[in-house]
């Protein structure tokens, strides 16, 4: 009987695995890890699914991919899990250092069973009836999985210090020419081989047995903005088709389908002219969501979405070991980050008020467009 | 018009049609190989896809010339090293020459079904000499020699399609039919010999005997009438119980009419001539109660 | 295997299609449904499946069988069902360092990274593992290929995957080989992407086929209830009397175990 070589484990037939900072998934049994923000964990059917990768399409200005970046290493750090972080702008040496601290206990109230509001101004006078209902929908929450951090301080340095990470930083790296490897960018060979090496060295592979299974642990790598020139893609003639960025996530996809491991990787993909390309990056990976941030759009000033700092697109959920995937009960969702959490919440539009404040209606960004989901990607015409 | 070029009427030594998988067009050309093939003495089919070689198909039964399929499907890479299937790297004039034996002095009607695998695996230039040179019936040795053939117009760009229309003397594009009992319309282009081009559209239907009936000129209404303005103004001097209208006699009788105030023609000329200052005169005659008073009552303004 | 789907395809799962080709496509949506039925359908009735996959692990398929109901393991273990993991081999030939040929020679993927590259080693490795079923010639057999529109996006042109499907279909429903052949193949070609090799590259699969199975988004958008439509479309490329292509159109929901069909605006959830 061939032994399971993935990381996807049927509950009912082996040992339950007791992997810090891991859980369950209640939809399939598959083993989750949390991205380090409960909203999106939430939002994402509980987590992100172990021996996946999760594509993080980036802001405009790449600030929140980066924060969410921070969390998914920071949540790592926390649970005791190991990493594998990789730049080729920002130094991993300077990430770390502005990783947020976590808070023991935290300012949202989760575990309260009646989540109220963290503000005391979002209490209702008038519509008090949905005060208690929840911003997004939350799973329990235990404090072992899906941490809150305070971004207003950094993580103490000895915490840090007691940490398993291997960093990768590109300008470091030795890098041969392009001209002698033909099957893709040099840049992104370098870091799949690196990958590669770490998980088999360190027993992160599922068919090692060297260790006996309690002993498992999870690696979590975190890939910064790949894609973007610094890490070589655009190199080649832009007339022909560079399929170095597709192979490289092909690989990856097999690493991380025999691997304890997950993988959050941030791609500018507002550089890239080809939504086909886009797209065909996207089918690479297994989750995919995008951050649009309204700084410098005319949404900024829009009274519409005064209370958000962004909108937080699911563009596909990954259907594993199931005919069905986590379905969102909505996709009409936003972003905020205040001084201390970035949080995801469904979009409530503010009530229309008097003449003088109503949304214009020649604004054709106040549509709301709700995209498709089911392990897939599409906009559709839905407006008000 | 595609009734004239089934029966001869319209000569054409070439014929394209292009299809797409939203209609196929195959049920054309074996229509017009049929028509075609009572005016040959052979058939030759070079079937390029396997669902138009000879096992696949039914034609024998309805024609009545001579007809031959030749294997261009089953292995055109060589990866089965099937020695007798045409191979797309070869040179198709040499092969065909080769496979179409003993036609001196007769018809030939050759069909290649379809061009696809030729233009997706060779440079197009390639494919339109190949045709080019196949409709020369010197080429083959016969008497006259037809060229039929099919392309999937979904698979290729339109440069290349355009490139290929121009060695054909007509040209059909298969379209989804517009109506039920109907198999499909087409745009024909036709190049006359004379060098006039003609085109028109037209839906047809193909019999059990693949013969092509029901053939329509599809009409496209080019101008659309604003919203709101009916078709034909409502006539509201119809359908009355009362006659609004004049017939020519009454209308005549009607202009010979002399009404009070008009003039006859003397008096109006002579109003004319004296020009447009025609004063008319008041004649004043005072009465006793009448206070003829000299002054000028504006004497008292003081402007 | 849905037995609501085998009713829709007008498949009887005692004569599972005879020497035809089937091609999926999906645009927005998932097609593992699809898939999963076709893989359930000749596995719970003992046929043979040659699948050759190059999106999921075997244990994906798997575990997805067990849920319908079948159990995959057990029929490669009967020799039945014959996986070709596209996702491993196909890393083993880009991980390979340059210089590194001996092993990769012999992969029948060799070819990805072949600037020119010549699917017939493939093809041959695929006919060969199909021979090897040892009542191949008798046994109602599928040949699954999930999903070609990877290798395009990996790098390998639209003609060269195009051939390898011109010969394999060619091999499968040849009246010589196998006795009742069916060939699945799958493409996602999503219409906003306007990805124009996906696209070709199922067009091209299509006129090589005898069904279409295309399931699409709904043009109202994201619906908790209603996943997405299917449209069936039997062809008729030969062309004989009668004309015989039609078409039908559903809508679907996918559950855990199950998928459910409905005539569009009979959903449940609004009725």
């Amino acid at each position: 009987m061939a032994a399971p070589t993935t990381s996807f484990r049927k509950k009912v037939s082996t040992k339950i695995l007791q992997i810090p900072g891991t859980r369950p998934s209640l939809h399939n049994n598959q083993l989750l890890i949390s991205s380090g923000v409960p909203s999106f964990d939430s939002v994402i059917g509980g987590g992100i699914a172990v021996g996946t990768a999760i594509l993080v399409e980036e802001d405009t200005y790449g600030s929140y991919g980066k924060l969410l970046l921070k969390y998914f290493i920071a949540e790592g750090i926390v649970c005791g899990h190991s990493s594998f972080l990789a730049t080729a702008d920002t130094k991993p040496d300077q990430i770390v250092k502005e990783l947020p601290s976590a808070i023991v206990d935290d300012p949202g109230a989760v575990q309260d069973a009646q989540p109220s509001s963290s503000e005391a101004d979002d209490s209702m006078k008038i519509a008090w009836r949905y005060q208690n209902m929840s911003k997004v929908q939350a799973a329990p929450v235990s404090t072992k999985f899906g941490h809150y951090f305070d971004l207003t301080k950094v993580m103490n340095p000895e915490v840090l210090a007691k940490t398993d990470m291997r960093q990768f930083y590109l300008p470091d790296e030795e890098i041969p020419d392009r001209h002698s490897n033909s099957i893709m960018n040099p840049a992104y060979q370098k870091l799949l081989q690196d990958i590669k090496s770490h998980i088999i060295n360190k027993n992160f592979s599922t068919s090692s047995s060297k260790q006996p299974q309690q002993q498992r642990n999870i690696l979590r790598i975190a890939i910064h903005s790949l894609g973007s020139p610094l890490w070589g893609e655009g190199e080649v003639n832009p007339d022909s088709y560079d399929p170095s960025l597709p192979r490289f996530l092909y690989g990856l996809r097999a690493l991380l389908r025999s691997a304890f491991a997950s993988c959050l990787i941030t791609v500018p993909t507002y550089i890239f002219n080809d939504t086909a390309f886009t797209r065909r990056i996207e089918n690479m990976c297994d989750t995919v969501v995008q951050l649009e941030s309204f700084v410098g759009s005319e949404r900024e000033t829009n009274p519409v979405y005064k209370d958000y700092h962004g909108l937080f697109h699911i563009l596909k959920i990954p259907r594993l070991n199931s005919l069905t995937c986590h379905m969102p009960d909505s996709l009409d969702l936003a972003f905020k980050l205040r001084r201390k959490k970035f949080t995801i919440e469904k979009l409530h539009l503010p009530p229309e008020l008097s003449d003088t404040a109503s949304r214009p209606q020649e604004d054709k960004d106040v549509v709301v467009k709700p995209k498709t989901v089911g392990c897939s990607t599409g906009s559709s015409k839905l407006d008000f | 018009m595609l009734e004239n070029i089934v029966s001869g009427r319209e000569q054409s030594g070439s014929i394209l049609i292009k299809d797409s998988v939203q209609q196929y067009g195959r049920g054309l050309l074996k229509a017009l190989i049929i028509q075609v093939s009572n005016r040959v003495d052979q058939v030759h089919i070079f079937s390029f896809d396997p669902n138009a070689d000879e096992k696949s198909q039914d034609l024998s039964g309805h024609l009545q010339a001579n007809v031959q399929y030749h294997d261009c499907s089953s292995d055109p890479l060589g990866w089965e090293g099937t020695p007798d299937c045409y191979k797309l790297q070869q040179d198709f004039v040499l092969y065909a020459k080769e496979s179409v034996k003993r036609v001196k002095d007769k018809k030939v009607l050759i069909v290649l079904d379809s061009l696809s695998p030729l233009l997706l695996h060779r440079v197009t230039p390639y494919t339109c000499q190949v045709v080019s040179r196949l409709k020369d019936q010197d080429v083959i040795g016969a008497e006259s020699v037809q060229v039929m053939a099919l392309l999937h117009e979904d698979l290729h760009d339109e440069p290349t399609s355009r490139l290929v229309e121009m060695v054909f003397s007509t040209v059909v594009t298969v379209l989804p039919p517009d109506r039920t009992n109907c198999y499909a319309v087409c745009d024909i282009l036709h190049k006359k010999q004379s060098g006039k081009v003609m085109k028109s559209k037209e839906r047809f239907s193909i019999s059990p005997n693949f013969e092509i009936q029901d053939v329509e000129a599809v009409i496209i209404l080019t101008k659309r009438k604003p919203e709101g303005a009916s078709d034909t103004q409502a006539d509201p001097a119809a359908n009355l119980t009362f006659n609004l209208s004049l017939t020519d006699a009454e209308k005549e009788a009607r202009s010979q009419l002399k009404l009070p105030y008009m003039h006859d023609d003397e008096t109006k000329h002579g109003i004319l001539q004296k020009g447009t200052a025609v004063h008319s005169k008041i004649f004043y005659q005072p009465d006793e109660a009448d206070d003829f008073d000299e002054e000028d009552p504006d004497d008292d303004l003081d402007i | 295997m849905f037995i609501d789907l085998n009713n829709i395809l007008d498949i009887d799962e005692k004569q599972p299609p005879d020497r035809i080709s089937i091609s999926i496509s999906s645009s927005q949506t998932d097609n593992g449904f699809l898939i999963h039925h076709f893989l359930s359908l000749y596995i719970r009735n003992g046929y043979n499946v040659c699948m050759v996959s190059f999106t999921q692990s075997f244990s994906h398929y798997n575990n997805v069988g067990q849920k319908l109901g079948v159990n995959i393991t057990a029929a490669r273990d009967n020799g039945t069902l014959i996986f070709i993991d596209g996702l491993k081999l196909i890393n083993e030939c880009l991980f390979a360092s340059p210089g590194d040929s001996g092993g990769v020679e012999k992969n029948p993927f060799s070819f990805v990274s072949d600037p020119k590259p010549d699917l017939k080693n493939l093809y041959d490795h695929i006919k060969q593992t199909i021979t090897s079923f040892s009542s191949h010639s008798t046994v109602p057999t599928l040949l699954l290929m999930d999903d070609l529109g990877i290798l395009t996006d990996l790098g390998v042109p639209v003609l060269a995957v195009g051939d390898l499907m011109m010969y394999l279909r060619n091999f499968m429903t040849s009246a010589q080989t196998l006795r009742s052949g069916c060939l699945v193949s799958v493409v996602q070609a999503d219409k906003d992407a306007a990805d124009e090799e996906h696209e070709l590259l199922l067009t091209r699969l299509a006129h090589n086929s005898d069904m279409m199975l295309h399931c699409k988004s709904l043009n109202s958008g994201y619906c908790k209830d209603v996943h997405g439509e299917l449209l069936v479309t039997w062809l008729d490329p030969k062309q004989n009397y009668p004309f015989t292509s039609r078409a039908k159109r559903m809508q679907f929901k996918i559950m855990d175990k199950t998928v459910s069909f409905f005539a569009a605006g009979m959903s449940s959830a609004v009725l």
